[in-house]
């Protein structure tokens, strides 16, 4: 063809999606003289969608949008809107938008959302960082810890924070409902989402009535309407935001906000920044440790002294008392036998207070040993589920030596106390590391410093299909700690599938020092285990 | 509601045809930024519409086809019509015979995905480097030209003969023979 067509620029302007004025009447003309132009034409859209496809070959991200909307729409209204669309029948004046916006009066709580929301195939995108009084419609119902998978959330009441694995974090109150389509991605169907996303999250999208909102970095409040009529505040940073269909791109910076008064508004108004910043709405939940909600805890708040194994049942989740472990029990093959606990009172706390802490500490002797307790509610890999330990050691401040391992903290089942195991503690190298029965050790290349208490904390994710993940961290006398729980653990599994029970905790030394560890902590958040203290100290 | 089953079923469908289906919507003269929003919409209609559908019959033909009256709806639609980028070209397109647009959009997205990606690599660097910036980093001909200091008509000229080329590069690979023959 001849590239000095007339019809050339206009074809150019209309596939690049800027046709001017009359360049659709041209290019008609040109092709009623060519068929074959309309042939060329069509494949150069096509092709122009390839190269689209090309540079964004994940195409999970249109199957997880689909399976969002599929999963909103469990009433079929939007789908018999547009079938009542299509030609021939009666015309509806509303846009998609719109019909999201009435979707959001749609009870998500059918089977297809249930599909979308726990299928094994939605991939897990957002962890739950904070759920403070929360109400959720079935079956969104999440639990504090819970790693989510794309899909769709009604918060109807509460407020609950998420963390996307793309790094940004969502504080959700209600009433809201949102939908996860990827680790940067979501949609806002209606409620009020508080978006923090720091420099390396940035490009977090978040998908509103009125368009796109991409997060350049920064803090900023969407808040979208049953109508569908949305506002965007930028607390900090900017926004870039704009529908796919007027082009998009605007940015928006820090203090400004504006207003889409309908889903079918293209250019917004300006409104009055009216948002709280992120920090500003955590302080006013005060998250604030949750010990109330543990399963299973030992503080070793016994008398000083020499305590036989009979007497050493407090605490709370426990069958039974401690007892020297048995032989299946005993983290290593060679151990040397207990007689009793030996508690001491000699003054040490961990400065880092943990409420309700009661003087008295095990100390757990030189050499070989392993101390075992039943827990009344085994920690169950077969099945989902979430659960969070802490423990505190304080070691001495000897040489290090090859033999001596230190302190660990071990799960284990009492069925198969060999494959389903999961023991936590140093390593020879005095690195965190995670063992896994008598399988692989994952460790860490932080050093654990010696002569001073450190807290671990560890996390257990468990799913009856697919892999468990394990994490854990620990941290310093200098350490700070979170409201929730940090987003990179110093420690993290891959691979790993147990579908044990695990029954027995084992506190097993291997030691050229007499330590002291404290405070088992087990529970079903992190909340329920740490010491949570950031925001409900601070002003 | 739909069983696990058919919803599962669905699903593997979508997977299969959703690249095709979205370079057949744009193929109609739909903006690409509203593709998805349309091919979403279609196979909305076709989960639907399931029932209506029997197994053993061309599930991507079927979704096409109703992705096609969804086009033709949104011209009539003022809050639609900005997804298409030319009433009068779209009109044409609608209008036209399956045989009488380009095969491209209903090739198997594997196959389109392969032969582009071969022809990619023939592209001299300059000009891979301006698809870059078209494609990859997502900028407009007007920001492109910015960029490289030149006039966003020069840069839409480059892109377009570079399309076009890319094209006949695909449609040699896709169909060797035919191309042989119109040679």
């Amino acid at each position: 063809m001849n590239p000095r067509e007339p019809w050339e620029a206009p074809a150019a302007r209309w596939l690049d999606g800027e046709p001017e004025p009359g360049d659709g009447e041209l290019l008609a003309d040109a092709v009623r003289r060519d068929p074959m132009l309309l042939r060329e034409l069509s494949g150069l859209s096509a092709l122009d969608d390839l190269l689209r496809q090309n540079a964004d070959p994940t195409a999970d991200g249109f199957a997880d949008s689909l399976a969002e909307r599929l999963a909103a729409d469990t009433d079929r209204s939007f789908a018999r809107r547009v079938e009542q669309s299509l030609p021939g029948r009666s015309p509806v004046r509303r846009s998609r938008y719109a019909a999201i916006g009435a979707v959001a009066a749609i009870a998500v709580g059918i089977g297809l959302s249930a599909f979308f929301l726990r299928g094994g195939r939605q991939p897990e995108v957002a962890t739950v960082l904070l759920a403070e009084q929360c109400e959720w419609d079935e079956p969104s119902l999440v639990t504090e810890g819970e790693r989510l998978a794309a899909g769709v959330l009604h918060l109807r009441q509460g407020l609950a924070v998420l963390r996307c694995d793309g790094g940004a974090e969502l504080i959700l109150r209600g009433d809201t409902r949102i939908a996860l389509l990827s680790a940067g991605r979501a949609r806002l169907v209606q409620g009020e989402v508080t978006v923090r996303a720091p420099e390396e999250a940035a490009g977090f999208k978040l998908l509103t009535p009125a368009g796109e909102m991409l997060d350049l970095g920064t803090e900023f409040a969407a808040k979208v309407e049953t109508s569908g009529a949305t506002e965007l505040h930028v607390l900090e940073g900017e926004v870039a935001y704009g529908s796919a269909a007027s082009g998009g791109g605007t940015v928006l910076g820090a203090g400004k906000a504006v207003r889409f008064d309908g889903p079918t508004t293209v250019t917004p108004r300006e409104v009055a920044i009216d948002a709280r910043r992120f920090d500003e709405i955590l302080r006013a939940a005060r998250p604030a440790t949750r010990a109330d909600l543990m399963l299973a805890y030992e503080g070793f708040s016994y008398r000083a002294g020499r305590l036989p194994f009979a007497e050493a049942s407090g605490g709370l989740g426990w069958r039974g008392p401690w007892r020297d472990a048995g032989k299946h029990e005993a983290y290593r093959e060679v151990e040397i036998s207990l007689p009793d606990l030996n508690i001491v009172h000699d003054g040490t706390s961990f400065p880092r207070p943990l409420p309700n802490l009661q003087p008295g500490m095990l100390e757990v002797p030189p050499g070989t040993t392993s101390l075992a307790r039943t827990l009344e509610r085994p920690i169950a890999l077969d099945k989902d589920g979430v659960c969070y330990f802490s423990f505190i050691v304080r070691e001495p401040d000897a040489e290090a030596d090859w033999q001596f391992g230190g302190v660990r903290l071990v799960f284990r089942s009492s069925a198969d106390p060999a494959d389903d195991m999961l023991s936590f503690g140093p390593t020879r190298k005095r690195v965190p590391g995670i063992r896994i029965g008598n399988g692989p050790n994952f460790t860490s290349p932080v050093v654990i410093a010696k002569n001073q208490n450190t807290l671990w904390i560890g996390k257990i994710i468990a799913r009856r299909n697919g892999d468990d993940d394990v994490f854990f961290s620990v941290y310093g006398e200098r350490d700070a700690l979170d409201y929730a729980e940090p987003a990179v653990w110093q420690v993290a599994t891959r691979g790993v599938q147990r579908d044990g029970r695990l029954d027995l905790v084992v506190i097993a030394g291997q030691l050229n020092a007499a330590c002291a560890v404290d405070e088992i902590r087990i529970g079903p958040t992190w909340r329920s285990v740490a010491p949570v203290q950031t925001y409900t100290e601070a002003p | 509601m739909r069983s696990a089953d058919d919803t599962r079923w669905f699903m593997e469908q979508v997977e299969r045809e959703q690249s095709r289906l979205r370079a057949f919507v744009r193929s109609l003269g739909i903006r690409a930024e509203a593709v998805d929003d349309l091919a979403q919409d279609a196979f909305i209609v076709a989960y639907e519409r399931l029932d209506d559908f029997r197994r053993t019959d061309d599930f991507g033909a079927w979704v096409r086809g109703i992705a096609r009256r969804l086009v033709a709806n949104a011209m009539r639609k003022d809050s639609r019509r900005r997804q298409i980028l030319s009433d009068h070209m779209t009109e044409l397109l609608l209008a036209a015979a399956s045989e009488e647009l380009h095969p491209l959009a209903e090739t198997a997205a594997d196959d389109r995905l392969a032969a582009l990606r071969s022809c990619l690599e023939k592209v001299p660097d300059a000009a891979r480097q301006l698809l870059h910036l078209r494609y990859f980093d997502e900028l407009s001909p007007g920001v492109i030209a910015g960029r490289i200091e030149r006039s966003a008509g020069d840069v839409r000229q480059q892109l377009f003969r570079l399309r076009r080329g890319l094209l006949q590069c695909i449609e040699r690979r896709l169909a060797p023979a035919a191309a042989g023959e119109s040679a």
